[in-house]
């Protein structure tokens, strides 16, 4: 009786041992784990502001947006690249990814009314164009709702319907993933 | 003698039970380590298609040439907008779609390779090219070096680096080429003009060696033959010398890059449609308007272009009527 209980004892005790071993090797492996993933969304994080970087250089001489060869972003090709980037959305989704990409007028200082105004068709068309708005935002993917990062860049901006220079701001908020 | 018999089957259960929980935490060891080693080698296998893609964006904001150091060698491979590294029966395979326009031969797995990248305009901004090679792939020019300046001119603008070899058609003797086709992965010969071998004859030559892919160039018609490393004859024809470059650069890889590249000028051709019809309704002069709706028709037969004439020959008229409004002091195409 009392060895059947010793062996019972000797049993536990081997249970207890290997129970109190293999919680602390899946301690051991979620803190790894956690460790691991920090790391791989800190890279996640790096890659994307490097490619946001080059983003911004791109999206300034992308034939899409730009004067052609004069080193300036053309206004008047943001309405009728929207419609494109409607029809084409996977295209742009692979040169752009995850990101929002915004122009803001910036000087000649717009009006009180018009500041952070989108620019559309509605817009364009009538007389007071372009003093009734001061903002574009020409692409904008974040399907996951993520709070992003921004960089941005002064912009050189012409409308060839007035021959007008004018000064932008060219803002890429860009949501610390690199997939598309 | 029957307790005995018990210890012996408390050892025992002692030693299955060790056995068994011993064997379920191996297995989980194994698991653990496979799925962090594949986990780290996804990561780096997408992380040098990232950088290649990166870098070959940051090195397309203008146009230029350079020699890539990947610190390493990679098995890169370019077909037809995607970008791949590692062989494709492997576990370290990966694949990266890309927006940019590349020419290039199918694998690079040299550590260093050369970029040329050239603005395509016809007559606008359509996009960037890209030329890569590494110094396994041999491109060998024969053509009227002597007697043509279109030739001459064509052959200078490459870039050094891209290690573009020339040689009169007069001189052109296959022999003299054969120890350089033998240290090469794949040759390449570009006639430039009616071809004094032909492929058979060129294949016979260095065909033992790597893949050979000819290229027979007629510049006043803008068309070319390309014939493949199993002679397979494709004509083809190539819109602006910047797409001539690509049709060199990638031979038999030559039309699906085409393809893209056309895709892209389609594109951007609507967009200067569009831009044309929204200017002209901000427009009040009827000079201007005037000229602005002749570049919008010809915009709209130049969206529908399909064949190399009607190509070329929209190409001058939008560029003169571009040049007309300029005159005039109205808002331009592009």
């Amino acid at each position: 009786m009392i060895k059947n209980r010793r062996s019972q004892v000797h049993v536990s005790e081997t249970i207890l041992v290997l129970f109190v071993v293999i919680v602390i090797l899946m301690m051991g492996v979620v803190v790894y784990f956690k460790f691991s993933v920090e790391k791989n969304k800190d890279l996640a994080e790096e890659l994307s502001e490097e490619q946001a970087t080059i983003m911004l250089a791109k999206a300034v001489g992308l034939q899409e947006l730009s004067c052609d060869g004069t080193g300036c972003i053309d206004t008047a090709k943001f309405l009728p690249f929207k419609r494109v980037l409607g029809e084409d959305f996977d295209m742009y989704r692979r040169i752009f990814g995850r990101k929002k990409i915004t122009i803001t007028e910036i000087y000649p200082v717009p009006h009180d009314s018009a500041i952070d105004v989108e620019c559309d068709v509605i817009k364009y068309i009538q007389m007071e164009y372009p003093e009734n708005c001061g903002k574009w935002t020409i692409y904008d993917y974040n399907p996951e709702n993520e709070l992003g990062a921004k960089i941005s860049t002064i912009v050189s901006l012409y409308y060839p319907e007035f021959d007008e220079y004018r000064v932008g701001r060219l803002e890429i908020e860009h949501y610390g993933d690199i997939r598309r | 003698m029957i307790k005995s018999k018990k210890g012996n089957t408390h050892l025992l259960f002692k030693w299955i039970f060790g056995v068994i929980a011993g064997a379920i935490i191996l297995a989980f060891f194994i698991k653990f380590s496979y799925v962090h080693l594949s986990g780290e080698s996804l990561i780096e296998g997408n992380r040098i298609l990232l950088t290649v893609d990166n870098k070959l964006d940051a090195f397309g904001v203008k146009e230029g040439t350079d020699v890539f150091d990947l610190k390493g060698e990679f098995n890169l491979g370019f077909d037809c907008g995607v970008l791949s590294s590692g062989t494709p029966e492997s576990n370290n395979f990966f694949e990266r779609k890309t927006d940019k326009i590349i020419f290039t031969q199918p694998k690079i797995n040299e550590r260093y390779f050369s970029v040329w990248t050239k603005k395509w305009e016809a007559p606008y901004g359509v996009s960037t090219f890209y030329y890569l090679k590494d110094k396994n792939s041999v491109i060998l020019f024969v053509g009227p070096s002597s007697s043509s300046e279109d030739f001459v001119n064509f052959v200078g603008r490459i870039p050094s680096n891209m290690g573009i070899q020339a040689v009169d058609t007069t001189q052109f003797n296959p022999g003299d080429f054969v120890s350089t086709a033998r240290q090469s992965s794949k040759f390449t010969v570009v006639y430039f003009g009616n071809p004094t071998y032909d492929w058979s004859t060129l294949k016979s030559q260095y065909g033992n060696f790597g893949d050979l892919e000819v290229v027979v160039v007629n510049l006043n018609e803008h068309i070319a033959e390309v014939y493949d490393t199993y002679g397979n004859k494709e004509d083809v024809f190539y819109f602006g010398d910047e797409m001539l470059y690509g049709l060199i650069f990638s031979g038999s890889k030559f039309s699906c890059t085409k393809e893209i590249a056309m895709n892209r000028f389609n594109l951007l051709t609507r967009i200067h449609l569009e831009k044309v019809g929204r200017i002209m309704s901000k427009e009040n002069r009827p000079v201007c308007v005037d000229l602005l709706n002749e570049a919008r028709k010809m915009l709209e037969n130049y969206q529908f272009a399909l064949t190399k004439t009607e190509l070329y020959d929209l190409l001058e008229k939008v560029g003169r009527q571009n040049l007309q409004l300029e005159r005039e002091d109205c808002p331009t195409v592009y």
